[in-house]
């Protein structure tokens, strides 16, 4: 069974699947409500989406169960696949080439662990919309305050929509060092970290992490300036990188030693 | 009229690639050499001069693109000719003469678009966001040169080479895209990280890339004991390189 479930087919066919599920998934990005929807998986935390789900786009949801069905099958294929090798040259040859190539499966297998993964553990707090002096209060007794925003750049360029900032945002005209927020993130009234945050520069601390994603413009607000930000608590981070970078030296290794055929 | 020296060198770099493309075709060896010498070295300049005008390595827009692609793709082309030079072969490689007609086509293709590097967003200054346009720029092009090595293991131009001579090389190439490939999105990881707070979003973008990541994975697990047309070999393994050409041309 074992040896079934490690075979290069399952693997090729769990590819294709998976190559036919994610293209799915790319042409469905270009339908207005199918796109609303796919999106709104990014804002919250996979698993809380699942739970949370009404119903009313049942094609997004039947993509997203499918794929991540798809991308569990691939990656106990690999697992099979990576172990099956391993007793093989534990038992045979010690070839660094061999090692290699378990390594860097190995690694991709912790890559595609860690992406499982996030869907399922931490939080995320998405599209937080605040204004200076406001604040707001989440599940877990989470709560985050934003007391003043800096913007020294010209504002003209949180009038125009989100296409048309990216031609005026240059780095002539947006200093994200100059332009900040001052917030205040507490659990249970309890400081977990507070100071001035801006784009590209989160708060980040045992494993929690504000960002700030964007500046707000609203003339009707007395300050005019608020921000908008995400919060998000996943474990796995250092992990997930570390795996990636030691997944892309394996290769390169690989590479490297194979780089002349075999005779 | 009143060109810019970008428009300048681009006509410089297609006219090169066109005539060294066309004369390789026709086995005219010498004016293919001199005109692909010509083309890397103006696409070097091109490269250099996105360098200059923008403060930035090429990253985005069909221009910034293309430029760093031939400049890849046709260094590429001369090192081919070296090694097939040491075999004390007399004529020009079929390998090299179609990685020069894939500079002019691109060339071509470029011709619509403008020739101007892109505006400079505030977060190309980002490490992390240079990494990552560039390297999935170079990916690409390393997955064209394997194309191209692949297709010329099928399809031979009248060489009486073993197959496997091109296929190993298009395999060398195809997982030297794939490291560019991985540190490309492992850097894209973190900017998404540090922009959105998640190293992963269900975008178009993200669903893009890793729809190309699982072509790039088929062409190295199609199962040895398939008793297959070479054809569809040729077909999986090309792939990537379709694949990433649609991505570069269509984004």
């Amino acid at each position: 069974m074992i040896k079934k479930l490690a075979s290069v087919t399952w693997t090729f066919w769990s590819l294709i699947f998976l190559f036919g599920l994610l293209s799915l998934g790319v042409a469905l990005t270009f339908i207005k409500p199918y796109s609303k929807s796919i999106r709104l998986i990014s804002e919250q935390l996979p698993l809380d989406w699942l739970l949370k789900f009404h119903g009313n786009d049942g094609v997004v949801l039947v993509w997203f169960l499918l794929t991540c069905l798809i991308g569990g099958v691939l990656f106990i294929n690999l697992l099979c696949c990576t172990g099956l090798r391993l007793v093989a040259v534990l038992k045979n040859k010690k070839m660094p080439r061999q090692w290699l190539f378990i390594v860097l499966h190995g690694m991709f297998a912790v890559v595609m662990l860690c992406h499982g993964l996030a869907m399922v553990m931490g939080c995320k707090h998405s599209n937080i919309r605040l204004w200076p002096g406001e604040h707001r209060a989440f599940e877990g007794g989470y709560a985050v305050a934003l007391s003043h925003v800096e913007f020294k750049d010209q504002m003209d360029m949180l009038k125009a929509d989100y296409q048309a900032r990216r031609s005026l945002m240059t780095r002539k005209s947006f200093h994200p060092e100059k332009n900040y927020a001052f917030i205040t993130f507490t659990q249970n009234e309890e400081l977990i970290v507070s100071g001035a945050i801006s784009m590209l520069n989160p708060l980040v601390t045992n494993g929690k992490r504000v960002t700030l994603t964007d500046f707000l413009y609203d003339e009707a607000k007395a300050a005019p300036v608020g921000i908008s930000l995400v919060i998000v608590e996943s474990p796995l981070t250092a992990v997930f990188f570390m795996s990636y970078i030691f997944l892309i030296l394996s290769l390169t290794g690989f590479v490297i030693y194979t780089w002349k055929p075999s005779q | 009229m009143c060109f810019s020296a970008f428009e300048i060198l681009y006509h410089g770099i297609a006219g090169s690639f066109i005539i060294s493309g066309t004369a390789a075709l026709f086995q005219k060896k010498w004016a293919g050499l001199c005109f692909g010498f010509l083309a890397t070295a103006l696409s070097v300049f091109g490269v250099g001069l996105i360098i200059l005008e923008a403060g930035r390595p090429p990253l985005f827009g069909h221009y910034e693109i293309i430029t760093q692609s031939v400049f890849i793709i046709s260094l590429l082309a001369l090192l081919e000719q070296r090694s097939w030079h040491r075999h004390r072969l007399r004529f020009l490689s079929p390998v090299t003469t179609r990685l020069w007609l894939l500079c002019a086509f691109l060339m071509c293709v470029l011709y619509f678009f403008p020739k101007t590097v892109n505006a400079d967003f505030y977060m190309y200054s980002r490490i992390a966001v240079m990494t990552f346009f560039n390297f999935r720029i170079s990916a690409g092009a390393f997955f064209l040169v394997a194309a191209i090595h692949f297709y010329s293991g099928f399809f031979q131009g009248g060489t009486d080479l073993p197959p496997s001579a091109f296929l190993h090389k298009g395999r060398n190439f195809l997982l030297i895209g794939t490291i560019c490939f991985l540190i490309s999105e492992c850097s894209g990881s973190y900017w998404c990280l540090i922009w959105w707070g998640d190293t992963w979003h269900w975008s178009k973008g993200f669903l893009k890339a890793a729809s190309l990541f699982m072509l790039v994975m088929l062409s190295f697990h199609v199962p040895g004991k398939w008793k297959l047309p070479k054809a569809f070999h040729w077909v999986i393994c090309c792939m990537p390189g379709m694949g990433s050409l649609w991505l570069l041309l269509m984004h």
